[in-house]
């Protein structure tokens, strides 16, 4: 008796084999003492069992199994009616909007904050690494910007003397 | 604590109709009729006791989420005992995925040392009575890997045919076919066993 024959015997004891298949299948059992013996075992096995279920009770009262049943019942349809409940009017417009709203926004600050300042300060560039004069009849200013040490400059002279003159400067200092 | 007594289907059917139309309370009832039998299918399943209460009582949330799906094609205890054995097949299927395959298992899955074993001639259950056979029952399915369990549990007490049983184990009817041959070998060699350690 090979294993599949085995098999065979107990697909024929739970009527799961086709009719051309039992017929074989009872055939052998009439003439192999070995396939009778363990057809016997199986059905003997599957007796105790079918009649036989195993009963366990539990524990626990009634009141309190039920208690943890309703607790989580009452806790799901909760948070079922929340998310089925209609938001009012401009709530909902504004559930609707927001998001995409907001994300335009972050990027449109996103833009400003990274392509303006640079954009600007490329432009100006040129014209604060040039010096600035502005001669008036009492005094001169010349003004002058160090992009690279960003700083400012201011020099202010009187005007009254050849002589060499007093100056005071401004260091601004920007950002 | 004592077993609830078996009751009548037409009952039941009562308490499930009020139950579909929103009657927490007749639900409760069906719950009460019920449960230990519920926790017995779990219990034999996942073999221990916090499981099998967990399991039992999120079969009866599903039972109740799902109330008006049952259109009364079976009795409500049997649609309620396939609803909390898919959910002991779900919970095995997670713990397997965390662990890896054991040899052990692969054996099993083959026959292992059920191939070799004796035929059992001689009914070793004879001159016991019920509750000492059931007892045994219960402690020789305790000793069987979670899948030749499973098929005996799902074939023999809630008598599927293999095609069924293959669909839940999510395998093939040739696994389920050697699975089930396996299992009701090694019952009846466990059973003989026990015979031998305490006579009947």
């Amino acid at each position: 008796m090979n294993e599949e024959f085995k098999v065979k015997l107990q697909a024929y004891l739970d009527g799961e084999l086709p009719v051309r298949e039992a017929a074989e299948v009872a055939r052998t059992l009439d003439e192999d003492a070995g396939a009778r013996a363990l057809f016997g075992e199986l059905r003997t096995t599957r007796q105790w069992l079918r009649g036989n279920k195993p009963e366990h009770a539990l524990g626990e009262s009634r009141e309190f199994y039920w208690s943890g049943i309703e607790r989580e019942i009452r806790r799901l349809e909760a948070a079922e009616a929340v998310e089925s409940r209609p938001a009012a009017g401009w709530a909902a417009l504004l559930r609707q909007w927001a998001t995409p709203l907001a994300g335009a926004a972050v990027v449109a600050l996103a833009i400003v904050i990274f392509s303006v300042p640079n954009s600007i300060e490329e432009a100006d560039e040129n014209r604060y690494l040039a010096e600035v004069e502005n001669n008036t009849e009492a005094m001169s200013a010349i003004s002058f910007r160090a992009q690279s040490e960003n700083m400012f400059v201011v020099w202010i002279s009187e005007r009254y003397e050849e002589s060499p003159m007093h100056a005071s400067s401004t260091d601004l200092r920007e950002r | 604590m004592s077993l609830q007594p078996d009751r009548p289907a037409s009952e039941d059917e009562k308490l499930v109709k009020k139950a579909q139309g929103g009657d927490m309370g007749a639900f409760e009832e069906l719950v009460a009729r019920h449960r230990d039998k519920l926790y017995a299918r779990a219990l034999s399943m996942m073999r221990n006791e916090d499981d099998a209460r967990d399991l039992s009582q999120e079969a009866w949330i599903k039972g109740w989420q799902r109330l008006r799906q049952f259109q009364g094609g079976s009795t409500f205890l049997t649609w309620m005992t396939r609803i909390v054995i898919n959910l002991c097949l779900d919970q095995m299927r997670k713990q397997k995925r965390q662990r890896t395959e054991s040899i052990e298992g692969i054996e099993e899955e083959s026959g292992g040392i059920e191939r070799q074993m004796p035929v059992v001639e001689v009914n070793p259950t004879e001159g016991l009575e019920r509750g000492e056979l059931r007892k045994r029952i219960d402690r020789a399915l305790g000793q069987l890997s979670f899948e030749h369990r499973t098929a005996l549990i799902l074939h023999e007490f809630e008598e599927l045919e293999y095609k069924e049983i293959a669909k839940r184990m999510e395998c093939s009817i040739g696994t389920v076919m050697s699975r089930l041959f396996y299992a009701r070998r090694k019952m009846a060699a466990l059973m003989a066993g026990y015979n031998r350690e305490e006579p009947g």
